[in-house]
């Protein structure tokens, strides 16, 4: 439970911290280092595309056929050259706005609207679909049985790289496939982009070097902010512990940051706050029974202390000496409360 | 308010897709390194480092950041400039080796379709390279069509706009094409041939718009005529209806009918019963029943009850009669039985007994007995007749009893009978008004439109054909409005089909221009990139152009036309090292194309193995080329279990800066040593394979029991092939050389042969013949030798005189078989008989020096003045007397056209020509030449014109792209003394012989080509490479004018006495043979 001294911030920094992001009402923050993985992959992008007004009204002229018609008959009703109609409706098929079928009697091609689609030609759009390459952030769960959470991360890296222990990472490509094919409240809820259809694979249309996924796994330093909003992150200088920037890096619903950070849905109990004061009491040279002779309350990130009378002054010269704040390790991340000395306990 | 459905909807679409990407920066483009992308990083990594990226992407489902190389610095490197430094630097290790899927290709031979399947499967560059005539258009046009078939976008492109449209007119009618005819700035639209002007962007879109507009107005006319027929259907609806509704009122009575009848019988028997049970109490009680019928059954019910009363009536005294003659009887009886007793006693006079004495006091008593007798017996008789007086009387009752039932059911009958009657009736009017009302409904249903749906004589039928109907009339009324409202988008404007039709576009076609800045013409998007790149007649093209073209092309197919700069490819011969006669040459600078083609090209000619005797009769084969340099340190050592043979290593001086390390250049072994010998001893103490090849490219060959890598011509005999063995399962087959001791150039390696037996696939044959050999076919070239679309004997000849490839007729659908394809017309005329060998001796005559050189002006006074004037402004060389001899060998064929002797198609006709008209191609090898046919031709053009034959004379060049089924060939050169070249090149000869696809006429000088034969050197203009290919071409001429030739049936030489009789012709030609006469084809 007790974190290694340069794994915890110093106390006038993260003085600095709350006094950056006064505006916001912590109820909790913790500090920690997470390994974020960016993801650069090929993805399917379903995009909305204005119809050209030919193939428009060829949909318009499909939906209000009672029957599939032929790509000839296509052809004379619009009077276009054959290897025109053909291309046309094989871009329409291409984008799934229509579909193929083939007339019993003559075995020809025929083309007919699907009933999902039906409504789509009167709007003038199509749902197109391309590939590009998308960076997906991905956090490494502390537990290794479970897979990487899918976070959106805003932000540029800011950690440092990992280049060792590859294999202990538990990044796979099948994670970005898990978030595809989760509900579209999950993906708005964690900011997963909507319009990624699926990963691209190589296929005679996409050569192998173009779908190889390139990641880039960092372990960075982040500040884990828990207002009523839920939790947000922010990125925090590996070598000075300064806070990037005041926006969040990325923000996460109660529900998602137990998912992605298991453990914050707990505070730690009196016991660890209290083991973890006599610690920092013994760390300052504060032995005896008056050190064990203290009254402990949490009060969101304040930690209200009653100290013997004896004690008062030197706690609280300490206290202004050193920023007043003390870590509990629960997890990945250390919670942090300031202490405060109340009112002193009789003699 | 007011927002369209569509915007609303995209709107939508973008702010949901908007609310993720905002937050965060999705875009992969900065993201790899800081600046690069994996794009960039990839592109800029070196071949190598692109199969170990992969490898490692394969082995770790993806990549990590710092495994990626550091891109350099700056701006990366383009990409085709890079892939091209590569393959021009390292060759064939610079790409993986490719084995392309097979595919089908109908219409094309074997070599075609496998330049094809390279083509298509390559993921970089694929270089096809053939001689004229043997498909490359063809092939291209098949690439072309099957990329764009598998939704490729193509960009053809070709520095010769007639190749360019000769591949758009092969693509033609081909379904998955939708080709664009682009125009350069310096190119004229009117120039083009037909079919390529109609595929410009304009002419397509005027084309599109004016069919376009008139199908969209008589789509709104018929959509409105539909519409209206279907609207006036509305009418009809509430008369059908209200029909319906009685039609099946009328059924509904009608069942009711029915069902009355069916209950007649059981009505009739309930009011009999009923009036049997109240008719009789009524009778006494109320009044008769009104109707006739209960009235007739009431009296009949009366009157058997009256009859049965009386009967029972007399009945009953009856029974009183009997009753009282029992009792009278019973009486009787007892009497008697009281005197018996007295009259036994007085009988038996037993007077002591008391009975005697009481029958004393009785009297007589035996007589009283006697009458008592006598008075039962009458009483018995009266009993008997009352008896059957009952039984009399209850026989008439049920007499009378069976009468009145029978009765009561005949009146019941009738009652029937009459009342189904009634009912009959009632039915009869009831079907006569359901006829009318269906007769009413039909009538209506006559007037409904043809889609709306005649419903049947039903309520709910007829609601449901009125849903449907009113379905159909929604619809056509969306098909109206959107008729309308396009025919109406049409007409206000008309570029608005301009942007679709940009979007067909799958292939676009080109002249290369040299700058992809260009704007190809309208419809050409200058941005647009592309999945195929085929460039045609790439031999002509420079690395920047390419460059400048392939950089927005995702692959590349280069297709190239044999040129010069491509020496040693007169396969069959040996390569330089062989020729004794080697004197220093200007070598040709090998294009951007030849470049390529070396260093992707497997060609196994290339090998450095050389076998070659010495001086001294040992056989030296020679592992590495040595240079002069080299030679002067090349160390000699004998072998030491074999001391005869000889090893020749080349060992430089230690600190030679560039001289190398030493090598192994040369084997000698002794004269007495065969050559199987000497190269099985070769493989087994240095695990080489030196093979001879002749072929100029890896060609594969399966049969059932063996894999069979072709390195030359199969041998005619097998008595002159010999198996050398060296692994186990592979052998050597060398022709020419069966007993192994000739070692000069008349042997060659036919094959490696691998036995599937011993195990041999093809992948591992590849691999063997990699390491032992040191060949590796990277699948990226396709070298093409079969004439296409010849007739066969045409194509053998060629064949052998162009390619001298091993000849097999491939094509799938066989050409023609013509007995004689080609003639030669000797020009003077040969003596009869020729140039056989050993008649007038090995040597050919002088040429005749009918050849007049038009840059010497002395020389002008052997024409005819009247055409000096009009030669002397063209270039080259003329040759009146051939001249004259191409224009009665032309005048012989109008003759024999228009009488009808031959016809079009035994003068090699096709589907172009009509069969009163031909097209013939005169090739004359120089302009002049061609200029002083024509002005020769100009006296008879009517008679030609007029006999069926048109005719087109031109110098080669003028003949790119464009092939005749009869062509015409004027050599003309015709030099008194020396070997002279004929016309610009081997290419121009080469495009000349190949004009002709059925027949070719050939006309020349006989001793210029004998002379030229025997000059084994480079010849001004030509350097030593394309001056002997020329000399081979020449050569293989005259071998068919020594009846030498291989396919010699296809050849006849004639004499320029004039034509005195036509060769026999005996085939028609098929579509294969085919082209496009007299026009790009």
């Amino acid at each position: 439970m007790k974190a290694a001294a340069s794994e915890l911030p110093p106390g006038p920094k993260i003085a600095d911290w709350m006094e950056q992001l006064k505006d916001r009402q912590p109820v909790s923050i913790r500090v920690g280092n997470v390994i974020l993985h960016r993801v650069d992959a090929l993805v399917f992008v379903t995009t909305l595309q204005r119809l050209d007004s030919l193939s428009a009204h060829v949909l318009n002229l499909l939906s209000v056929e009672p029957h599939p018609l032929s790509t000839e008959r296509l052809g004379v009703i619009l009077g276009l050259p054959p290897e025109v109609t053909r291309r046309i409706l094989s871009a329409l098929l291409d984008d799934g706005l229509i579909i193929v079928g083939e007339d019993s009697l003559s075995s020809k091609k025929t083309w007919s609207i699907p009933s999902a689609v039906r409504p789509i030609p009167g709007t003038g759009y199509r749902a197109h679909r391309s590939c590009e390459r998308r960076v997906l952030t991905f956090l490494e769960c502390a537990d290794a049985a479970r897979p990487a959470q899918y976070v959106n991360v805003c932000g540029p890296e800011w950690g440092e790289p990992v280049i060792d222990n590859l294999g202990g990472l538990n990044f796979k490509r099948a994670d970005i496939g898990v978030c595809i094919r989760q509900s579209l409240e999950w993906k708005q809820r964690r900011g997963f982009p909507l319009d990624i259809a699926a990963l691209c694979e190589s296929s005679p249309r996409i050569p192998p070097w173009q779908s190889v996924i390139i990641n880039k796994p960092e372990r960075c330093r982040v500040l884990l902010l828990q207002d009523t909003e839920g939790f947000h992150g922010f990125a925090l200088d590996r070598r000075d512990w300064s806070l990037h920037s005041v926006r969040p890096y990325f923000t996460l619903a109660d529900l998602d940051a137990v998912e992605c950070f298991p453990g914050t849905d707990s505070v730690p109990s009196e016991v660890d706050w209290r083991r973890a004061w006599q610690d920092w009491m013994k760390s300052h040279g504060l032995f005896g029974s008056e050190s064990s002779a203290v009254r402990l309350q949490l009060n969101g990130t304040r930690l209200r202390v009653q100290v013997p009378e004896t004690m008062r002054n030197r706690l609280v010269e300490l206290l202004n000496k050193n920023g007043g704040w003390l870590a509990v390790a629960s997890a990945a991340f250390h919670t942090l409360a300031r202490v405060e000395i109340d009112n002193a306990l009789p003699s | 308010m007011g927002q369209p459905e569509g915007q609303f909807l995209a709107e939508r679409w973008h702010a949901a897709n908007r609310g993720a990407s905002d937050r965060a920066p999705l875009s992969a483009e900065k993201s790899l390194n800081g600046v690069h992308t994996w794009q960039e990083v990839y592109q800029a990594a070196g071949p190598a480092q692109r199969v170990e990226l992969l490898a490692l992407a394969e082995h770790q489902g993806l990549l990590y950041g710092h495994q990626l190389p550091r891109p350099t610095n700056g701006r990366p490197t383009d990409e085709v400039r890079q892939f091209l430094k590569h393959v021009l630097s390292t060759g064939v290790r610079a790409t993986p080796p490719l084995r392309a899927a097979p595919i089908r290709c109908p219409g094309l031979n074997a070599r075609q379709t496998e330049a094809v399947a390279r083509a298509l499967s390559t993921p970089d560059i694929c270089l096809i390279q053939g001689f004229p005539a043997t498909g490359k258009s063809t092939t291209a046009a098949e690439i072309v069509s099957q990329a764009a078939g598998r939704g490729e976008r193509v960009l053809v492109v070709s520095p010769l706009a007639a190749a360019t449209d000769r591949i758009l007119d092969l693509m033609r009618g081909r379904e998955s094409v939708c080709p664009l005819r682009c125009v350069a700035r310096n190119e004229n639209p009117d120039a083009l041939p037909e079919y390529s002007r109609s595929l410009l962007f304009g002419e397509q879109l005027r084309r599109l718009q004016s069919q376009a507009q008139a199908a969209a107005e008589a789509r709104l006319a018929e959509a409105e005529c539909r519409h209206a027929g279907l609207a006036a259907d509305a009418g009809a609806w509430p008369l059908l209806m209200e029909l319906a509704d009685r039609h099946e009122r009328v059924l509904e009575k009608s069942r009711d009918l029915s069902r009355r009848r069916a209950s007649v019988p059981d009505a009739v028997a309930t009011i009999v019963a009923r009036l049997q049970v109240s008719g009789t109490r009524e009778a006494v009680e109320g009044p008769a029943p009104e109707h006739d019928f209960e009235r007739t059954i009431l009296a009949g019910i009366d009157c058997w009850n009256q009859a049965q009363q009386l009967i029972d009536r007399s009945l009953a005294e009856i029974a009183n009669q009997v009753q009282s003659c029992k009792e009278h009887l019973a009486r009787l009886t007892a009497e008697q039985n009281a005197l018996a007793p007295l009259a036994e006693a007085q009988a038996g006079g037993r007077w002591w007994k008391w009975a005697w004495w009481r029958a004393a006091l009785h009297g007589n008593v035996t007589a009283q007995a006697a009458d008592l007798q006598a008075r039962i017996l009458q009483g018995k008789e009266e009993l008997n007749s009352s008896e059957d007086q009952a039984a009399h009387v209850h026989s008439e009752r049920r007499q009378l009893e069976d009468e009145a039932r029978a009765e009561q059911a005949g009146r019941m009958e009738q009652e029937i009978a009459r009342r189904i009657a009634e009912i009959d009736a009632q039915d009869s009017a009831l079907a006569a008004e359901l006829s009318v009302v269906d007769a009413k409904r039909r009538q209506l249903q006559d007037c409904l439109h043809p889609e709306t749906n005649r419903p049947a004589p039903a309520v709910a039928e007829v609601r449901a054909a009125m849903a449907k109907w009113q379905h159909l009339l929604e619809a056509s009324s969306q098909a109206c409005a959107g008729s309308r409202a396009w025919a109406e988008h049409l007409r206000r404007d008309p570029e608005v089909l301009a942007e679709s039709l940009r979007t067909c576009f799958n292939v676009f076609a080109m002249i290369l221009t040299g700058s992809a800045s260009d704007p190809a013409g309208e419809g050409f998007d200058s941005d647009a990139t592309f999945d195929l790149l085929v460039v045609d007649h790439a031999e002509s093209i420079t690395e920047a152009e390419f460059v400048a073209t392939a950089r927005r092309c995702r692959r590349w197919v280069l297709i190239a036309e044999l040129t010069s700069c491509e020496s040693g490819m007169s396969a069959g011969r040996p390569p330089a090292e062989h020729r004794p006669d080697r004197r220093p040459h200007k070598p040709s600078t090998p294009g951007f194309f030849q470049r390529l083609w070396t260093a992707l090209h497997c060609d196994p000619v290339r090998l450095p193995y050389v076998w070659l005797r010495e001086a001294d009769n040992r056989l030296c084969c020679r592992l590495r080329s040595v240079s002069t340099e080299q030679r002067r340190w090349m160390e000699v050592e004998r072998v030491a279990d074999f001391r005869e043979i000889e090893l020749r290593i080349v060992a430089p001086p230690r600190g030679k800066a560039g001289s190398g390390d030493s090598f192994l250049a040369e084997v000698v072994f002794p004269p007495t040593m065969s050559i199987p010998d000497a190269k099985a001893y070769i493989f087994r103490e240095l695990d080489e394979v030196p093979v001879r090849a002749v072929r100029h490219d890896v060609v594969w060959h399966e049969s059932s029991d063996r894999l069979r890598m072709l390195l030359g011509p199969r041998p005619a005999d097998t008595a002159q092939a010999c198996l050398i063995p060296l692994a186990d399962g592979v052998h050597e087959l060398i022709v020419g050389s069966s007993d192994g001791q000739t070692a000069d150039s008349d042997w060659h390696t036919a094959a490696v042969e691998f036995e599937i037996a011993a195990g041999w696939d093809r992948a591992r044959a590849e691999a063997w013949a990699a390491r032992h050999l040191s060949m590796t076919d990277l699948g990226r070239t396709s070298l093409l030798t079969a004439p296409c679309g010849c007739a066969v004997g045409l194509s053998a000849f060629l064949s052998d005189v162009l390619f001298d490839a091993d000849f097999r007729d491939s094509s799938p659908h066989g050409g023609p078989q013509e007995e004689c394809a080609v003639e030669f017309t000797a020009v003077p005329a040969l003596p009869r008989g020729g140039l056989r060998p050993g008649r007038h001796g090995i040597r050919p005559p002088n040429g005749a020096g009918l050849e007049i050189d038009l840059s010497d002006s002395r020389q002008h006074d052997r024409l005819p003045a009247e055409l000096r004037a009009r030669i002397e402004a063209t270039r080259g060389y003329v040759n009146y007397a051939e001249a004259q001899a191409v224009v009665r060998g032309l005048l012989k064929i109008a003759r024999d056209f228009s009488g009808d002797r031959i016809t079009a198609a035994g003068m090699g006709s096709h589907n172009g020509d009509s069969s009163h008209r031909l097209c013939l191609g005169v090739v004359a090898l120089y302009p002049g030449q061609a200029q002083l046919i024509r002005l020769l031709l100009e006296p008879h053009t009517t008679a030609l014109a007029a006999a069926g034959l048109d005719v087109r004379v031109d110098a080669p060049g003028g003949f790119h792209e464009t092939e005749y089924s009869t062509a015409l060939v004027s050599l003309t050169r015709s030099h008194a003394h020396r070997a002279v070249v004929f016309g610009e090149g081997p290419s121009a000869l080469a495009t000349a012989l190949t004009r002709g696809r059925l027949r070719l006429m050939v006309f020349g000088d006989v001793g210029t080509l004998a002379r030229r034969v025997e000059w084994r050197s480079s010849l001004d203009p030509l350097d030593e490479a394309a001056a002997e290919r020329e000399r081979a071409m020449v050569a293989g001429l005259l071998r068919y004018i020594r009846n030498e030739g291989k396919s010699q049936h296809a050849f006849r030489l004639r004499h320029d006495n004039g034509f005195t009789s036509v060769a026999p012709v005996r085939s028609v030609p098929t579509r294969r043979a085919v082209g496009r006469e007299g026009s790009n084809a």
